[in-house]
């Protein structure tokens, strides 16, 4: 187990300076570039005071040399200075974090409740009124674009019904209040939620549709279990393990559908900031989310095959 | 090595992901100007606005951003020496008068312009605010470590600043320059006591929690969510009192969000509302007002490429277009445009009328030039070629795209065949290092908006045969390739000529020949739109680029609550 974990995570080194290259080279190489903003027409920058900036900013330097200076800060917690928030980017993204976890944890444990019966009856009552139900509503849940069922949601519960607040994490301008707060969770949770349920009761249903043809099903069945039983202990179980690292593989990819979420949300964590600084062209803080999310990516994985191989003693972890 | 495999792929499709998002993300445009409205009953004091941004503010420091939600913003907390009230007057702020040449503000050769300050103001933080500040100010934007995302154009004409006592500030320039007054130092003054110690301003604290001389103190500024301001009890200015207790300004990235926010009552004030958007909120319970900006819309002729630099193809290109048609069908209520100044401006020559619409005139001018229809086609052609033009404009701007399937219509007509090839905004603005169309004159006709500042010279400077880019000036702003040798020194005249009666007859001039020579067809100048809770009062526009901050809020007031 140690020496598994010690070689995953040395394998991860060059993985991590790989894309860390790559991602420093791609924005580089994106129309534009870090002197857009100084170079819009409406600025009216002579070219002196173009190579002015270029210079105070060090792009005039090789890329090479960019680079290294670029890793070795990053890799002391220092991401470069991000103009769009005027603070380190490190810092910009750290006061990010708290309400992405918030958002993504509520949403995560309340897909894993919903999804796992929803998942596990279709399956069960295969091809009955439910099953088709819940597929439908997957299906819908899957075409539906997050944000614009975030807007339909505004709209319905915000605008008509008066029921909820529309968007941002609380109200301004009044002291917090914890029901406040959640008031202001319920939409952009509930969004998130539908979009992770249809995805995962789909994903348990057909992995506890391949249980069910098993033998060792028939042999549970035979030995005169009670169906509740066979559906609990047995199957479940069995199923559960494609589903777990399912999840573990995808949460740190969910920050994806953040993005969409908390633009719609002006829900203040990660997804809003990625996307506020790529209109803005903010690359410090684009290239350290990527690079925070790579490092997720990753550390997910390990998770997962850990998870793996203890949910499944006939996988070992060599 | 599998699992392995299944990152780099899910993080490839996250990065893909990404780049779709940046190509997406440069279609949005800058934002630039602004207006006026009506008079208000009796304003109460007390209450909080909520005011709704589409972007985050990225620095309060208003020197150290080109965002104009950020440069607005810090309006509501600092003051400049002057400000641009809703008739594009320049209006005295922390000055007290308006430096002229008639009252000596600005010497006779035009080297030395004398601002006398307030007396009695104080920073937030109680600290008397005197010359020192604004020379403090001046030497900084003009240090070459400090970085200003827009150019210090203008900044560095100045040579020296002195401060002749606390309350007097004395600018010398390198050579005279007329719009001094009207364009520069509109923006916060920065406070010396705090900022003296900085390393780099660019990255001091102050640009997130600025302490200034408004009607409104910083507060605090959550990221992502909204900023705070609340009122100064101790204004200096007693005309002009604050009465709004609180301004929160939130931020929401989406267009649709905002719109369900002011629906519902959540955001009492939003501006720059886009004109699909006014039309929904009319029927609502709020209040739509609409100023006229400085900001023109116009198309661009390459005036540099054959047959286009033959000054009779361009006028028959602005005869043959039925522009007062396509504003009323497109843009209903907004203003044509006849010259490059907006009519508010004093600038502006009223003895020109707009070209009217005459095809066959235009058929008359380019037969002059060479141009008829030989082979009966329809159009016109020359030595066996038919006149084909192409425009370009921002692809996906519905209202732009309407436009030109106007003009192809009534070029049609004229006998000149036009084809369209729109680009996305980053690469119809791509300077010129980037090959893009617009830099490097590789397009006939431009549809796009010019946003100038409140100075005549703001847009004619750009139009100078100096300017034309090429390898040697690659950021040049003549991108309309234009060259004329009365223009170029009528040009560098109206910007060294302190007198605004001489200075009229210089722009006049300019506006002449821009319009005998059409180097743009001019379609209409912008309107700046704000929607407000019926509860809102007391907001007025500036044309320029200060819109409903002009007076730094200190006129706004709600209803009192019920």
């Amino acid at each position: 187990m140690g020496r598994f974990l010690l070689r995953r995570i040395l394998q991860t080194i060059p993985l991590v300076i790989g894309i860390s290259i790559l991602v420093f080279l791609v924005l580089q190489k994106v129309p534009g570039g870090p002197m857009t903003v100084y170079a819009q027409p409406g600025t009216r920058h002579s070219p002196a005071e173009l190579q002015q900036i270029r210079h105070q900013l060090g792009l005039d330097r090789p890329l090479h040399v960019q680079y290294g200076i670029w890793l070795s800060k990053a890799a002391r917690g220092d991401f470069g200075w991000s103009y769009q928030t005027s603070k380190p980017a490190g810092a910009a993204i750290a006061r990010r974090i708290p309400a992405t976890i918030e958002l993504l944890l509520a949403a995560v444990i309340l897909a894993v409740i919903l999804a796992i019966p929803i998942g596990l009856y279709s399956a069960y009552k295969k091809n009955t009124w439910f099953d088709h139900t819940a597929t439908s509503f997957s299906y819908l849940g899957y075409a539906i674009p997050v944000f614009w069922l975030g807007l339909i949601a505004q709209l319905v519960f915000s605008l008509y019904l008066g029921w909820l607040p529309t968007a941002n994490r609380a109200t301004p301008g009044l002291p917090f209040s914890f029901a406040d707060h959640l008031l202001h969770l319920i939409l952009p949770v509930s969004v998130l939620t539908l979009a992770l349920v249809a995805s995962w009761s789909r994903f348990l249903r057909s992995s506890v549709l391949e249980q069910l043809g098993q033998d060792y099903v028939r042999t549970a069945r035979a030995k005169g279990l009670t169906e509740r039983r066979v559906l609990t202990k047995h199957i479940m179980r069995n199923s559960m393990i494609p589903m777990v690292t399912q999840i573990a593989i995808e949460v740190p990819l969910l920050f994806g559908g953040t993005i969409m979420t908390e633009t719609v949300f002006s829900w203040p964590g990660m997804g809003l900031l990625l996307w506020q600084s790529l209109l803005r062209r903010d690359y410090a803080v684009v290239q350290g989310i990527l690079i925070i999310v790579a490092l997720l990516v990753m550390i997910f994985n390990i998770i997962a095959d850990v998870l793996y191989s203890r949910l499944n003693p006939r996988i070992g972890l060599n | 090595m599998k699992q392995e495999h299944r990152s780099i792929c899910s993080w490839l499709m996250f990065v893909s992901w990404i780049m779709v998002a940046l190509v997406l993300a440069s279609c949005r445009q800058p934002t630039p100007p602004p207006g006026d409205e009506a008079e208000v009953p009796k304003p109460v004091d007390g209450g909080t606005l909520v005011y709704g941004y589409l972007e985050e503010p990225d620095n309060l420091n208003a020197y150290g951003s080109s965002m104009t939600y950020a440069l607005v913003t810090s309006m509501l907390i600092t003051n400049g020496l002057t400000t641009v009230n809703p008739d594009l007057e320049v209006q005295a702020d922390l000055a007290k008068e308006v430096p002229t040449a008639e009252n000596g503000g600005i010497s006779e050769d035009g080297l030395t312009v004398t601002y006398e300050l307030q007396e009695g103001v104080t920073w937030h933080d109680g600290t008397d605010f005197t010359c020192d500040d604004v020379k403090f100010t001046a030497d900084t934007i003009n240090t070459e470590a400090f970085i200003m995302p827009l150019s210090k154009a203008g900044y560095d004409k100045i040579a020296k600043t002195d401060c002749e006592d606390d309350h007097t500030v004395v600018f010398q320039l390198k050579e005279p320059y007329a719009p001094f007054v009207s364009l520069l130092f509109q923006w916060g003054i920065m406070p010396k006591h705090v900022l003296e110690g900085e390393a780099d301003i660019n990255k001091a604290d102050y640009n997130r929690a600025p302490i200034g001389t408004g009607p409104f103190k910083f507060v605090e500024w959550q990221d992502g969510d909204h900023i705070t301001l609340e009122k100064n009890e101790d204004y200096w200015d007693k005309k002009q009192q604050p009465h709004l207790d609180k301004v929160i300004i939130k931020f929401a990235e989406d267009e649709n969000t905002i719109l369900t926010q002011v629906k519902t009552g959540e955001i009492d004030v939003w501006d720059f509302v886009p004109a699909s958007f006014v039309a929904q909120l009319e029927k609502e319970d709020v209040e739509v007002s609409e100023s006229l900006q400085l900001t023109l819309e116009s198309v661009h002729v390459n005036s540099g490429k054959p047959p286009l630099d033959d000054k009779r193809v361009r006028q028959a290109l602005t005869y043959a277009w039925d522009r007062e048609t396509t504003v009323e069908k497109i843009y209903p209520g907004q203003t044509l445009a006849v010259t490059q100044q907006a009519p508010q401006c004093w600038c502006a020559n009223d003895d020109l009328e707009a070209y009217a619409y005459d095809p066959d005139l235009a058929r008359e001018l380019l037969e002059e030039a060479g141009w008829t229809d030989t082979d009966d086609d329809g159009f016109v052609d020359k030595d066996g070629k038919r006149l084909t033009l192409t425009i370009s404009t921002v692809a996906g701007k519905k209202d732009r795209e309407q436009v030109e399937a106007i003009m192809q219509d009534d070029y049609k007509k004229a006998g000149i065949e036009l084809l369209i090839k729109n680009y996305d905004a980053s690469s119809l603005f791509g300077d010129y290092s980037e090959n893009g169309p617009l830099a490097t004159g590789q397009y006939d006709l431009a549809l796009y908006a010019d946003a100038p500042g409140a100075d005549p010279d703001s847009f004619d400077g750009l139009l100078t045969s100096d300017q034309i880019p090429s390898d040697s000036n690659p950021s040049g702003s003549n991108w309309n390739f234009f060259s004329n040798k009365e223009l170029d020194s009528l040009v560098a005249e109206g910007r060294t000529t302190v007198q605004e009666s001489e200075r009229k007859k210089i722009y006049d001039r300019i506006q002449e020949i821009v319009y005998e020579e059409s180097p743009f067809l001019f379609e209409r100048f912008h309107t700046f739109s704000t929607v407000n809770n019926s509860r809102v009062h007391g907001i007025t526009s500036s044309p320029t680029y200060l819109q409903n901050m002009w007076d730094h809020g200190a006129n706004w007031w709600v209803d009192a609550q019920q």
